[in-house]
């Protein structure tokens, strides 16, 4: 896998830096051919002027002597040639093309001619012979011959410069053409690339998300596909494969665990309701029998009883709810009546936990909803407040919002952490009294499955003065005395 | 079945096309049998006209001068001629185009003169009989010589000789001395009497042979000149880098001269191909000459206009050194 990505990254970066310095090598070694030229062809033709220039200044140097026979006209001759020397012996260090040695050759040659004759032609005017005319005419003869010859030595220079010239515009299009077929190179290479990776790498991951959520959905055991691969994609798939076996097979134990469990729990708490119930029975057989509560032993037993009746409950309720076998017997209540009932049959429990209950409820209120299992509802969320809040303020208030029934129970208390809002619904859950509390934290778990079941709907949150508040909506039902929409200005400061 | 059939006709006509040789371009040069005029023997000879697609037939010409009038005629495409019968022609034909030189020698033409004559110098030709093809480069040649010794063509009895009869007229004592190019002068030196021969030549003299045309024929077929200049071209590069195969070639065409005869000609000249500056000036210096002696009357000699740069620029770009001057810059 590692190779499949870095192969050809190497490969492409490695082409470009292998162009690049091609480029780079040529585009130098081309230019420097053409400064060594373009430097050659200007000493070339400086010297070519040169010779021009003292050829004519020698020809009006001879005229003037064949006039008046000065010593100054005999010197600048003299410097004349040994210019012309200077200039021979400068252009034969060149490097001339064939061409140009033919021509600077034939301009010498011509050159040659011309000096021998002016050297000729002075002679004779030193000696003031009668032949000096003859030697005139040939010193005319002579001269200009070499003029043509430079020139063409000249314009044969610019020739060479002008091709120079082309030669690197030559080297500098097939540098940009090299440099655009890498570029077009390095391009079809990452396509190639782009298609090995989506091949290789990303349709099998997608393929390998696609099982693993099939796998969680499902809950079912399938072979992750790359399974076959050698890579690291290959590991994975079956590594994602083992695990998924692994965890089908834990959730399947844990599911038998969970209905052996709740078949037990049920089980146990039926097995346990029977005898519970008699013992209750002769408790209170006893305590007739003495006309009272009679002994103490005899109250704190009928209370061990009780207590133990709504753990067995609880129990019976979590059995029914796992098993899906909670049934509820809806009809119309008026929840404001039925909250006065619970306030009024648990007012004992609340007084013995010091906490004084105000109950809100000025008007019917109609609920579609089991009138038990409501009880049971809001029994549980006052006998939690007592729990969480003994001796604080207690208020439940019931109420009509739009359409649906409300119930909020609120205290004093120090209220539920608000990461906790949530969680206090959950199974077993004690919130931070746990090893201190006596039940088995169901309480709150049962409630928010009987609510649900009714299609309603409860939350916790903060009270107004800080402390918990628990938020029960049902479905409202017209009930007799009960108004349209009433206590919406409650409602909006319930949580 | 049927389409299968007429695929395979297609196909093998198609490979016969390929194969069949290519129709080469016909053209008809005017040609003077001269070693100095090689590098067109070397191009046929090495099969250079036909690689660039050129049929050339070669019409020979006793002379440059006749070379040229068949051209003018129109009986031929394009000639091969020194620089002497251009010079004359293009006074009188304004549409002559020089395409390139062929040569260039300063030791080609030469005056040989029976040493039993008393002849040894330009200067002691004063009053001998020097016989001289009129109105070719030799004329030209044999005035620069006599010059260079003094004299002039009035202080010479000229007599007109035929080229191929030079050696003849020096042999029998008709002329004391012959101006005439190889391989002629090479004939007339082996004639020159029971003495010996004495050989000049001039250093101020520049002969140039030169592949000439005439506009309307080089617009109409411009690419076969191309083709024809690229073939000479090749036979330049031959004599430059291999002389020996070179000269093995040219031997090919001259098989009525003998290998030394030959071998000193070709030493003589140098071939090559250009439109130089120093022929502009040696046209200009003839045509000037020629002017002055009364031979050549109109308007001087417009060498912007005669040298055509096109063609051998496109062959060989750095063989073209002659810049017209500004004002004929815009010549047709």
């Amino acid at each position: 896998m590692r190779r499949v990505l870095l192969l050809p990254t190497l490969i492409v970066a490695g082409l470009a830096a292998a162009a690049l310095a091609l480029v780079a090598v040529t585009s130098r070694s081309a230019t420097r051919e053409v400064a060594a030229r373009i430097q050659q062809v200007r000493r070339a033709n400086a010297l070519a002027f040169r010779m021009a220039h003292l050829s004519a200044e020698e020809e009006r140097d001879v005229l003037a002597y064949r006039v008046e026979r000065s010593p100054a006209a005999r010197e600048r001759m003299a410097a004349v040639e040994s210019g012309v020397n200077a200039v021979v012996a400068q252009m034969s260090e060149l490097q001339l093309p064939p061409r140009g040695r033919e021509l600077w050759s034939a301009a010498l040659a011509a050159r040659a001619v011309q000096e021998r004759e002016r050297r000729a032609l002075v002679a004779a005017l030193d000696a003031g012979s009668g032949g000096a005319s003859v030697d005139y005419v040939r010193w005319q003869l002579a001269t200009g011959r070499a003029g043509p010859l430079v020139a063409d030595l000249t314009v044969f220079n610019l020739r060479r410069l002008e091709r120079a010239v082309s030669e690197l515009e030559r080297v500098r299009s097939r540098s940009v053409a090299l440099l655009f077929a890498v570029l077009a190179a390095s391009g079809a290479l990452v396509v190639a690339f782009s298609l090995v990776v989506d091949r290789w790498l990303v349709r099998p991951v997608r393929a390998m998300t696609d099982a693993a959520r099939r796998i969680a959905s499902e809950r079912v055991a399938i072979p992750v596909p790359g399974g076959h691969r050698r890579d690291e994609l290959g590991v994975l798939a079956r590594a994602m494969t083992r695990t998924a076996d692994d965890l089908v097979r834990a959730n399947a134990e844990l599911a038998r665990s969970v209905a052996a469990r709740d078949e037990f729990l049920s089980i146990a708490s039926h097995e346990l309701k029977t005898p519970l119930t008699a013992l209750k029975l002769q408790l209170q057989l006893g305590q007739r029998r003495e006309g009272g509560p009679g002994a103490p032993w005899l109250a704190s037993a009928v209370r061990q009883v009780d207590r133990v009746g709504a753990l067995v409950a609880e129990l019976l309720d979590l059995a029914r709810i796992r098993a899906g076998r909670l049934t509820l017997e809806p009809r119309p209540v008026d929840l404001a009546e039925l909250a006065a009932g619970v306030a009024e049959r648990l007012s004992d429990v609340l007084e013995r936990s010091g906490n004084a209950l105000a109950v809100d409820a000025p008007a019917p209120v109609g609920a579609s909803c089991d009138p038990a299992r409501i009880e049971q509802v809001l029994a549980n969320l006052l006998v939690n407040a007592s729990r969480h809040a003994p001796g604080a303020r207690v208020s439940m208030r019931v109420f009509r919002e739009a359409d649906r029934a409300v119930v909020v129970v609120e205290d004093e208390g120090p209220g539920i952490p608000p990461d906790a809002l949530e969680r206090v619904f959950d199974a077993y859950e004690k919130g931070d009294r746990a090893g201190q509390e006596q039940g088995l934290g169901l309480g709150l778990y049962i409630v928010r499955q009987i609510v649900e079941a009714h299609g309603g709907t409860i939350r916790a949150g903060a009270g107004r003065s800080g402390g918990a508040a628990f938020r029960v909506e049902l479905p409202q039902a017209a009930v007799a005395g009960a108004e349209g929409a009433a206590g919406t200005s409650a409602a909006a400061r319930a949580p | 079945m049927r389409g299968c059939r007429a695929g395979r006709w297609l196909i093998a006509a198609l490979a016969l096309a390929a194969c069949a040789p290519q129709r080469r371009e016909k053209l008809v040069l005017g040609t003077v049998h001269l070693p100095a005029l090689g590098l067109v023997y070397v191009a046929q000879a090495r099969g250079y006209f036909a690689a660039h697609g050129l049929d050339v037939e070669q019409r020979r010409f006793a002379a440059g001068r006749d070379a040229v009038a068949a051209l003018g005629a129109g009986r031929i495409d394009a000639a091969t001629a020194f620089e002497t019968p251009v010079v004359l022609r293009a006074a009188r034909d304004p549409s002559l185009r020089v395409l390139t030189t062929i040569h260039v020698a300063s030791a080609n033409t030469r005056l040989v003169a029976r040493a039993d004559r008393g002849i040894s110098t330009p200067s002691d030709l004063a009053g001998k009989r020097v016989g001289v093809p009129r109105n070719t480069n030799a004329e030209y040649f044999l005035d620069l010589l006599l010059a260079w010794g003094g004299l002039s063509q009035r202080d010479v009895r000229l007599v007109e000789v035929d080229p191929g009869n030079a050696a003849g007229a020096l042999g029998s004592g008709e002329v004391d001395a012959v101006a005439i190019w190889a391989p002629r002068s090479q004939e007339a030196r082996r004639v020159a009497g029971p003495r010996g021969a004495v050989e000049m030549t001039s250093e101020v003299y520049t002969e140039l042979s030169l592949l000439v045309t005439r506009q309307p024929v080089l617009a109409a077929r411009r690419g076969a000149f191309v083709k024809l200049v690229a073939a000479l071209a090749d036979a330049e590069r031959l004599v430059r880098e291999r002389p020996g195969e070179a000269f093995a070639a040219l031997r090919a065409g001259f098989a009525d001269v003998s290998e030394a005869d030959l071998a000193e000609a070709w030493a003589a000249v140098r071939p090559t191909l250009g439109l130089t500056h120093q022929l502009a000036a040696a046209l200009e210096d003839e045509s000037r000459w020629f002017r002055a002696a009364g031979r050549v009357e109109g308007a001087p000699l417009d060498v912007g206009a005669l040298l055509e740069p096109d063609v051998l620029a496109e062959v060989d770009p750095e063989a073209v050194t002659f810049v017209p001057p500004p004002r004929r810059a815009g010549k047709e």
